[in-house]
């Protein structure tokens, strides 16, 4: 239910003409970027690493490590949004320890009107 | 069919998952002209429970919490919904947003299955309730008229039911009755809230009569010219539906039948001669 961080289920996202889907190319991508961010990291210790994500679909590029500081980062009160994750949930207490790697889509909402 | 008569006087009262509740009129709280006019409306309808959703934010409006605020001092029960999620698994995300964010477990679930008619998806939509009702959560599927889907859903734990009237949005009011009374007869102790498609008073008081426990509508008294007076007409005819429920409604006959006595009727057999 939660994120765990496994991988999506082979082909769930894939296309109706076969090509390969966002999921499978995006965890693909997810791991090359990690470790070409992790490598950037080990050679400039003094440079914060620089990771590209998708926060409510818009692509920005953060410096934050967990999706705790994503939210700060944002400006966001940490009690006054909700979380998700690759289409996965995250709770409030689980951002801290929730690390965020290259292209993660990351949702985050508020109370609206509803009908 | 709930045969025990109610007392004439004090009305039936409403218990959704085990909450008492006074109001069998639901209102949305999208749409109005302003937050002052939906909070008005919300107090004119007298309603218990208001339903809300989640949405993105956005670093620049940061308002969410704003109208969280305003909704709570209502003293209403909200209700988040899942409107717009097309798949099970989204419904079930922003079903955990909802609740961390609002702090119930009550969810309206609504899984999407059609965009021009916004037609529940039933098969996402149990798929859903199940996963959900495991995480603790008070589903309030909102579903169709069909009887074997409304049983699945009982089956998975869905206390109530919420089938629509017609699509979200358009107004017409009861569009398939004889469906909804068969509902109705077939689940004589679920409560059943009629949602979605009401568009006038009348229509309320219709599914009121026919035995449903409560309806929740939103666009009908958000796109009143006065969304105030609207949403009291709306308690008054809810209201009125549900004593005609309980008073007993006359058989419909298809035979004129005259409401004077006959017998006495001054000359009578005069013209015989």
């Amino acid at each position: 239910m939660f994120n765990t961080r496994a991988p999506p289920t082979p082909g769930k996202s894939d296309g109706p003409d076969g090509r390969i889907g966002r999921a499978r190319r995006g965890n693909a991508c997810i791991r090359n970027k990690a470790i070409a961010n992790i490598r950037q990291h080990r050679g400039n210790p003094d440079t914060p690493m620089q990771l590209k994500v998708f926060v409510n679909g818009e692509a920005t590029v953060t410096s934050a490590d967990t999706l705790a500081e994503l939210v700060a980062q944002f400006g966001f009160a940490e009690t006054g949004v909700a979380t998700a994750l690759n289409g996965d949930f995250v709770p409030r207490g689980a951002r801290q320890t929730t690390r965020l790697v290259g292209d993660d889509k990351v949702e985050i909402v508020s109370p609206r009107q509803g009908g | 069919m709930n045969t025990a008569l109610p007392n004439p006087v004090m009305p039936a009262s409403l218990s959704l998952y085990g909450v008492s509740v006074a109001s069998r009129l639901l209102l949305g709280t999208a749409l109005y002209p302003s937050p002052k006019v939906m909070a008005e409306s919300v107090k004119a309808a007298g309603a218990s429970i208001v339903t809300v959703s989640v949405r993105r934010e956005s670093a620049r409006a940061n308002s969410g919490m704003g109208f969280f605020e305003l909704v709570r001092s209502l003293n209403v029960r909200v209700m988040p919904n899942t409107a717009g999620c097309r798949t099970a698994r989204e419904a079930i995300a922003t079903a955990h947003m909802a609740r961390e964010l609002f702090g119930t477990d009550w969810v309206k679930l609504e899984v999407i299955g059609n965009d021009d008619t916004l037609q529940p998806d039933l098969f996402g939509l149990l798929e859903a309730a199940r996963a959900l009702i495991g995480d603790g959560f008070k589903v309030f599927p909102y579903t169709t008229e069909d009887l074997i889907a409304a049983e699945r859903l009982r089956e998975a734990g869905c206390e109530v039911l919420m089938p629509w009237a017609a699509p979200i949005g358009t107004g017409r009011g009861l569009a398939n009755p004889y469906a909804l009374r068969s509902l109705r007869t077939y689940f004589p102790d679920t409560p059943l809230i009629v949602d979605a498609g009401i568009g006038a008073p009348s229509h309320a008081a219709a599914a009121m009569e026919m035995g449903f426990d409560a309806v929740l509508l939103n666009t009908a008294v958000a796109r009143a010219a006065d969304p105030v007076r609207m949403a009291s007409a709306f308690a008054a005819a809810i209201a009125a539906g549900r004593s005609a429920f309980e008073a007993g409604l006359m058989e419909m006959r298809d035979t004129a039948a005259p409401s004077t006595p006959v017998a006495g009727t001054p000359f009578f057999g005069l013209d015989k001669s």
